[in-house]
């Protein structure tokens, strides 16, 4: 079969959770198919700010086609048609479009491929509802599209024109139950035949831990946090938390933090910032911790929840969000919290039971190596493909 | 199941639903007898308070559209009055300085005065909120202490008889 993903971003550089989670399903579905990545130029994704050329490239045996963006994000009117369509009641699904376009990255020149091309492929895995290529690129050709929608419980999956945009694709692929569920919610509960395909981790081999922690100094025991430090990933609320926690000085325990930088750090000394870590480094750093922390409360998948899993590690997540509840709750890896004293309680409780705390960590990745595999994630891709697209 | 035969099962076979039930009533048992203690009232609502000024998105917006659009719209205290029309001007400018100014500048006084008493009675209403907050949780508290007390005094309702 000739398969194409459509993704907003793609580069072994990105490690977005959606931009990951499709870079590494279609570099192992080219081990059985032939697979074509449909992509646009954007490097940043903020402002969509061009960083790649134009053109075909391959990216570790996976053919890339990039289109040009047409114009860069601008930040101040997807401020104001946000703030129509989500807080005015009065706006069209013209209004809805609009965000959408504003969202980008605005790539018509994809969307006309698309639709001139389409009969050249088998299957067409379009990812993230919300952005341009997606949406727009879906509506062109539905009868061969899956969608992958990374849908989370934001505004934004509420927005009018979706419901119906979830039943167009001819199936759909989630990440977790709670994702299905949602999306099933705001598509009133008509949805394509579909299926929960969730994430496979790969850990890599000869980690050193010790030698990690020497490097970066991390003399006493951690909290770790993996991930766009951002506050949109709920990091500033952590901040607070961890800052009062610490007042009260029950136990001895910092809080490191590791990834991107978007938000000020606390000048703290218990609050450590390593920076940018390469994937080695970032299963090191969870191997040296006591547990990981994921304060977000918008997530379709924590895919370093996962990674936290398959190193043993147990973990403690944000409760307001469904999905990380759930996958706590199924897989018996981690305490969830929804207020501070929930947060100081199950810190304390972790602290003070490491025999339960390593429990729940091999509770976590026993459940992963059961459920996760690529194998049965490129069985179940395969077997919707089968089901669902009518092939000539 | 005592608390110390759960935290022994735990060690092998971890139920995260019975441990998150453990540590509410962990919170809960707290809350009951030490009366959840002022500094946590007082820092979940610091930090709800705090969440939900920073989700403002209109006022983000109105201010990131000014930023954006106009780049003369910081403060200008001082009265730059000039004129090119020679001896008319001059009278105008006369106008403005001596009869226009002194009762605007008045009014951007009121105006000051009136916001400053406007931040003063915002901060007593938060505190006031804050206050009833606390008060609430203690009251809470010493509510269910008294209940505890008075289940634990009063003897056990005699059994009901079957009728005729």
């Amino acid at each position: 079969m000739k398969i194409a993903f459509v993704i907003h971003r793609y580069a072994e550089s990105i490690v977005g959770g959606s931009e990951f989670h499709c870079r590494r399903i279609a570099e192992e579905m080219a081990s059985r198919h032939e697979v074509e990545v449909l992509t646009t130029t954007a490097v940043d994704y903020v402002t969509w700010k061009d960083g790649f050329p134009a053109g075909v490239e391959t990216i570790n045996g996976v053919k890339v086609r990039r289109f040009r963006i047409k114009a860069k994000r601008n930040l101040v009117h997807f401020k104001e048609i946000s703030d129509l369509c989500f807080y005015e009641k009065g706006h069209t699904a013209d209004d809805e479009r609009e965000w959408v376009r504003a969202n980008g990255p605005e790539t018509p020149d994809l969307v006309q491929y698309i639709k001139d091309h389409k009969a050249e492929y088998d299957a067409i895995l379009f990812y993230s509802f919300r952005y341009y290529p997606s949406y727009f690129g879906l509506l062109e050709a539905p009868e061969k599209a899956i969608l992958v929608p990374t849908a989370e419980e934001d505004a934004a999956v509420h927005l009018s024109i979706f419901a119906d945009y979830f039943n167009r694709p001819a199936g759909a692929l989630f990440l977790t139950p709670e994702e299905q569920d949602l999306v099933g919610r705001v598509a009133h509960g008509v949805l394509p035949p579909s299926d929960i395909i969730g994430f496979a981790v790969d850990v890599p081999p000869a980690l050193d831990a010790a030698a990690f922690r020497a490097k970066h100094r991390l003399t006493n025991p951690y909290l770790l946090y993996v991930g766009r430090i951002d506050r949109n990933k709920g990091c500033d609320g952590l901040f607070r938390y961890f800052v009062e926690y610490d007042r009260r000085k029950t136990h001895d325990i910092d809080l490191v933090l590791a990834g991107t930088k978007a938000l000020d750090i606390p000048n703290h000394t218990r609050v450590k910032y390593l920076g940018f870590l390469t994937d080695k480094e970032k299963f090191e750093a969870l191997e040296g911790s006591q547990l990981m922390v994921m304060p977000s409360p918008y997530e379709s998948l924590s895919i370093v929840v996962l990674e936290a899993w398959a190193m043993g590690k147990a973990t403690l997540v944000n409760g307001l969000c469904k999905v990380l509840r759930g996958q706590s709750r199924r897989s018996n890896g981690g305490l969830f919290f929804n207020n501070f004293s929930e947060f100081c309680e199950g810190l304390d409780f972790m602290l003070e039971n490491p025999e339960i705390r390593e429990a729940m960590g091999r509770s976590g990745k026993q459940w992963l190596n059961e459920n996760f595999s690529w194998t049965r994630l490129l069985d179940k891709i395969d077997g919707l493909i089968g089901r669902t697209i009518k092939r000539p | 199941m005592k608390d110390a035969a759960l935290l022994e099962q735990w060690k092998t076979a971890p139920r995260v639903d019975d441990i998150m039930r453990y540590i509410q009533k962990r919170i809960d048992d707290r809350r009951r007898t030490g009366i959840l203690y002022d500094d946590e009232i007082r820092t979940e609502l610091g930090i709800w308070l705090t969440e939900v000024l920073a989700d403002r998105p209109a006022y983000d917006s109105t201010l990131q559209h000014y930023m954006d659009t106009l780049g003369d719209w910081r403060l200008q205290l001082h009265p730059h009055l000039g004129t090119h029309r020679g001896r008319i001007g001059r009278i105008f400018v006369w106008i403005k300085h001596r009869l226009i100014y002194p009762p605007l500048r008045w009014i951007v006084e009121q105006v000051e005065v009136n916001a400053w008493r406007q931040d003063r009675l915002n901060l007593n209403l938060m505190r006031i909120l804050e206050e009833t907050v606390v008060e609430n949780g203690r009251l809470k508290a010493r509510v269910a202490r008294l209940e505890q007390a008075e289940a634990e005094r009063s003897p056990a309702p005699p059994e009901e008889k079957p009728g005729p």
